[in-house]
């Protein structure tokens, strides 16, 4: 039996991977403990958020998965921060757990390049440097060109549930062993984390009149630039607090609490604490906000999102219960801790490729990171890698200025993680030029040239960006006049001469409706609308952004080689020098990012480099 | 590579006393340094920071050239980072002179001018306003500059730029955070008063960049024109305070047409004297220039001293050109003939609160209470000039006042949006790198999870 890639996982990355790679035309196999649970969401079931809806979007301009899934799985859609600009949205459906699953299977079995097993895999075999098999626990080995692991929490993960641990990948289901240990013997080094979630309780048993409802957006957006219909609300989210009660019940517990006995060593998301933490470190308050989100459409199970615990179940159902509207709910799965081995991502080159063994690819929640959408667009560049060393085509590394995933890897491989990773707009030093609208538009010219996307889907899309051109050149010819204007404007808007449609349009109190009626112009298409707008109110800061933006650029082009050798530079710090030899990065850009090196190492590598330059001219001439 | 090179260098200053301290930087200091030492081993074993008493020697001829006392520093703990050894030689020029040419014949490179800071600097052990402190330190001349150069060292000052750059950090982080987690009650209660906020911070900069204006005036030493009607002994005390005859000094009205400058020491502060043309109704063209220029030096000068005669009234120019002109930054010499002159101007003196001495400008033994007096007067205006300890150099100059350009941005871009008030709070962070060090984005994700509870 042999493949030419096999993907290890079938959870959020594992899909992505096989997905692109299979859509490539390459055999592809996914590996996956239990075929029933691809797809599965392990913990809220929620796609996207701030920044994160960014990912999945971009995902979509890449050829993803992900966002197609969504909008046909999504039961509750919402746009968050719709009132700040359009650079910092982002999409977020509620989706049907069963159908998100149905559905990923299905997207993975209409590819007829690709094929499933159920199994666990326990190693990894290397041939010359290279990964060329994997180790099934029968003792088979299935052969493959590349190989890609995307096994989330399960590797040696324990779950805790008050002081009681026991071996779990999540919940009900048996962890994965010997594969790190597989790994390690191969020079892989890991380490270990720390993650947590909620438990789910009953809906029928929940007071709706003690909580606030959450609708979703009267007219949902849609995640994929591709989706045939618009996407659908279903459902309703509930909004709640926790009480005084919920803080002494922590409190005169914590004896019992894993966390705080010590059980638990390993680091977890500071972004996303459980409720002892919490209260622990910010008491009170008064209350901490918690959401109640359906689990499906079929089922009555609600999942207690703000509510990550460890604690014993008998005082996870206490806690419950100390919530208003949920004084007589039952709590239908408890909420655990997972520890469980990861493998620091400064192991990996850029294009999540190991370092340690080539054609061996490494993506999600192995990495350090968390979140569906993370892993997947980790699964994605892993699965489009993995394709590339076989079909001969150059790797991509996408950078940090054309997107999310790209700060997302770069970060990762850079610095590695010291806590789950997980994606912040604030993490993006261009965040003004990463809005999650326009992420076809910087994406899908490399996807269409890598043929990661079809012909079709690329020429509807640039249809859209010439009708958005069409418009931002008429606002730009357009004159508007006062008498056109004044009328009606507000004060701060009055305008004395005639002036640029397009200009006025930058001013903050004005909106795309305004100028449009003035010039008595109509965009039906709401994306077309609010994307000309964006793109015009942001143009000045773009603008101003440029410079740094260029020397941004200039420093990322720096190529260093891969074979540069620090050991041997003279004026380098030993300290510098090991970072560097650890990360080998590909840019001065990039090493200027490695925690640690400074400036002054820059400068030194920069001297060797141009040295280097003129020596490799020099003896080009005297050939 | 430059670093690998190990350097020496006279770190006293030149000239003949009774100790010398050479310096030695680098991998090689120690080796070096053990084969000038009659028992290498002695020094080789000697642990860090140990002063013992060493024979020094030409290691090719084997003769003694100097008692020394050494100390060794090993990197990365000593001023440079690196190797380092202190080497105490007697402080003749001969003896500095051999010494240092034995170390280099035995591989040390003479260090360039700079190059111990630099090293240091270049290996993380001081930011660049800390070398700017101490490069201050030693090069200031006047008790202000060494005064802010003292409080840049000791972080005093840095700690308040650093406390701005901080509150820029706390800003962007509920920016940040309003953004990133838009569901969270406990961010939400927070974004607010932004603007306030960024105004606070923009003008404290600006007071300390118009304080840097008056520094800049006193490291260049105050100019203190010395005025009065013609022939009421400018001159003399000109003469007295520089301590030798720079002017001519001459009984007849209008010797002094131009304004006469020297830089003298007075009180420990740097300042420079301008003997200036005597004040007059005259046709004469020259002097009526000359005339002008004081007054334009009056009116510009941090400080005036005011010669007038005890034995004559005030002259309707004295009243318009100087009392008035100069009011608040003026002290009086009543020069007088004898101690009973004078006592309706001193009077006059006591009554506006102006400082004033009477004084015979002739007679050599009062110099000593003028110069008193002058130095008094110098030293409680310095005093009583605001000046700047953190931005102390044309560089801080620059990057405060980009600052506060962009703060200017910032509070428009309230307006504007969120992710516009956050790109330009980075890019005065970037600026503030520049100062204090880099803020990267962990570092505002930090404070975002210690500052607020998230958790959805």
């Amino acid at each position: 039996m042999k493949f030419d890639v096999i993907v290890v996982g079938g959870g959020h990355a594992g899909i992505e991977a096989s997905y692109i790679a299979g859509k490539r035309g390459l055999r592809t196999l996914l590996i996956t403990s239990h075929l029933d649970l691809i797809g599965q969401m392990s913990c809220n079931p929620a796609i996207g958020g701030i920044a994160k809806g960014n990912i999945v979007r971009e995902i979509d301009a890449l050829g993803g998965a992900m966002a197609k899934i969504t909008d046909v799985a999504g039961i509750h859609f919402k746009m968050l921060n719709q009132t700040k600009g359009m650079a910092v949205w982002g999409n977020r459906a509620q989706a049907d757990k069963k159908t998100y699953r149905t559905l990923a299977r299905k997207v993975l079995e209409s590819q007829p390049m690709i094929f499933l097993l159920q199994g666990l895999v326990v190693g990894i075999v290397s041939e010359g440097g290279r990964a060329s098999a994997v180790m099934m626990d029968s003792g088979e080995e299935i052969q493959a060109t590349s190989v890609v692991l995307a096994m989330g929490t399960f590797l040696n993960g324990v779950a805790h549930i008050g002081l009681t641990s026991f071996p779990c990948g999540r919940l009900g289901e048996p962890p994965s062993k010997y594969l790190t240990e597989s790994l390690t013997e191969l020079g892989v080094q890991s380490g270990r984390l720390k993650t947590g979630t909620s438990p789910r309780i009953d809906g029928r048993t929940v007071d709706h009149q003690k909580m606030s409802v959450q609708h979703g957006d009267a007219k949902p957006w849609p995640f994929s630039f591709s989706s045939e219909r618009p996407p659908e609300n279903r459902s309703v989210c509930w909004i709640t607090k926790s009480s005084s009660e919920t803080h002494k019940i922590i409190l005169s517990n914590l004896d019992r609490s894993p966390l705080y006995t010590g059980k638990i060593k390993s680091r977890g998301p500071r972004y996303c604490p459980s409720i002892e933490d919490k209260v622990v470190r910010f008491g009170e308050r008064d209350g901490h906000t918690l959401f109640l989100e359906p689990e499906g459409l079929d089922t009555n199970e609600m999942y207690l999102n703000g509510l990550s615990t460890s604690l014993p179940f008998d005082v996870q159902v206490l806690l419950v219960h100390s919530v208003p509207g949920l004084e007589r709910a039952e709590v239908t799965r408890p909420g655990y801790g997972i520890e469980y081995d990861f493998f620091p991502p400064t192991q990996l080159w850029p294009t999540l490729e190991s370092k340690v063994l080539k054609n061996l690819f490494f993506a999600g929640q192995i990495n350090g990171t968390s979140g569906y959408e993370e892993a997947a667009a980790q699964g994605l560049i892993a699965g489009i890698n993995a394709a590339e060393k076989i079909l001969g085509g150059e790797l991509l590394v996408l950078g940090r200025e054309t997107s999310y995933i790209g700060v997302l890897i770069d970060d990762l491989v850079t610095k590695g993680t010291q806590e789950p990773y997980r994606m912040f707009t604030s993490r993006a030093e261009h965040r003004l030029v990463l809005r999650q609208d326009d992420a076809d538009e910087r994406l899908m010219p490399i996807a269409y040239q890598k043929g990661l996307i079809s012909k079709e889907v690329f020429d509807a899309r640039k249809r859209v960006w010439n009708l958005k051109t069409e418009y931002k050149r008429r606002l730009f010819d357009e004159k508007i006049s006062p008498e056109n204007w004044n009328n009606g404007a507000s004060a701060s808007s009055v305008i004395r001469t005639k002036t640029q449609a397009s200009q006025l349009l930058k001013r903050p109190e004005v909106g795309i409706d305004d100028i449009l009626s003035a010039i008595g112009e109509e965009i039906e298409d709401r994306e077309v609308r609010l994307g000309v707008e964006a793109d015009i109110k942001y143009s000045g800061f773009v603008e101003k952004e440029k410079e740094r933006l260029e020397q941004f650029r200039r420093m990322e082009n720096e190529a260093i080689p891969e074979t540069f050798e620090y050991q041997s530079l003279q004026g380098l710090l030993a300290e510098s020098k090991a970072k560097l030899s650890q990360i080998r990065p590909r840019s001065l850009g990039q090493a200027l990012r490695i925690p640690g090196v400074t400036p002054a190492d820059i400068s030194v590598v920069m001297m060797y480099l141009s040295k280097q330059k003129h020596v490799s001219r020099e003896t080009t001439v005297n050939q | 590579m430059e670093s690998t090179r190990t350097i020496a260098a006279l770190s006293s200053a030149a000239g003949v006393g009774a100790i010398a301290v050479i310096r030695l930087s680098g991998p090689q200091a120690f080796s070096i340094v053990e084969k000038c030492i009659d028992s290498g081993r002695a020094f080789r074993d000697s642990p860090a920071r140990h002063v013992k008493l060493y024979r020094f020697i030409c290691p090719s001829s084997g003769k003694p050239v100097d008692q020394i006392t050494a100390v060794k520093f090993f990197g990365p703990n000593s001023f440079t980072g690196e190797d380092m050894v202190e080497l105490f030689c007697h402080g003749g020029e001969i003896v500095v002179e051999k010494v240092l040419s034995v170390l280099i014949g035995e591989g040390a490179y003479p260090a360039r001018r700079g190059e111990f800071a630099r090293r240091g600097f270049c290996n993380n052990k001081f930011d660049l306003m800390h070398a700017e402190a101490f490069l201050g330190m030693i090069e200031s001349r006047s008790g202000k500059e060494y005064e802010s150069s003292l409080e840049a060292l000791m972080g005093t000052s840095a700690g308040r730029l650093v406390g701005w750059r901080e509150r820029v950090k706390a800003l962007l982080r509920d920016v940040d955070a309003s953004i990133e987690f838009p569901e969270e009650d406990d961010v939400r209660k927070s974004s607010s008063r932004y603007i306030e906020r960024i105004v606070e911070i923009r003008k404290e900069i600006e007071m300390e960049v118009e304080a840097r204006g008056k520094s800049h005036i006193i490291e260049k030493g105050i100019i203190i024109p010395i005025v009065g009607v013609a022939n009421a002994g400018k001159s003399s005390l000109f003469n007295m305070l520089v301590g030798y005859e720079r002017s001519i000094v001459h009984w007849q009205e209008g010797t002094t047409r131009d304004g006469v400058g020297e830089e003298v020491h007075i009180g420990g502060e740097r300042v420079t004297i301008l003997d200036t043309a005597g004040l007059r109704d005259t046709d004469d063209p020259v002097e009526k220039l000359g005339i002008r220029k004081t007054i334009e030096y009056v009116s510009k000068a941090a400080q005036v001293i005011w010669v007038t005669p005890a034995n004559s009234p005030m002259t309707h120019i004295e009243e318009s050109l100087i009392l008035e002109k100069a009011m608040g930054k003026i002290a009086v010499v009543i020069s007088k003939k004898d101690l009973a002159e004078g006592a309706e101007k001193a009077e006059m003196c006591g009554e506006k609160k102006i400082p004033f001495i009477r004084s015979c400008l002739i007679d050599k033994g009062a110099r000593d209470a003028l110069v008193d007096f002058v130095a008094e007067v110098v030293k409680s205006r310095i005093g009583s000039l605001e000046t700047s300890s953190l931005i102390r150099t044309k560089r801080h100059e620059i990057i405060a006042k980009r600052i506060i350009e962009e703060l200017k941005g910032g509070e428009k871009a309230v307006a504007e949006g969120e992710e516009i008030l956050a790109a330009s709070l980075r890019r005065v962070l970037a600026d503030f790198g520049e100062l204090v060090g880099d803020t990267t984005n962990e570092d505002i994700l930090d404070s975002i999870f210690s500052r607020f509870c998230i958790g959805k």
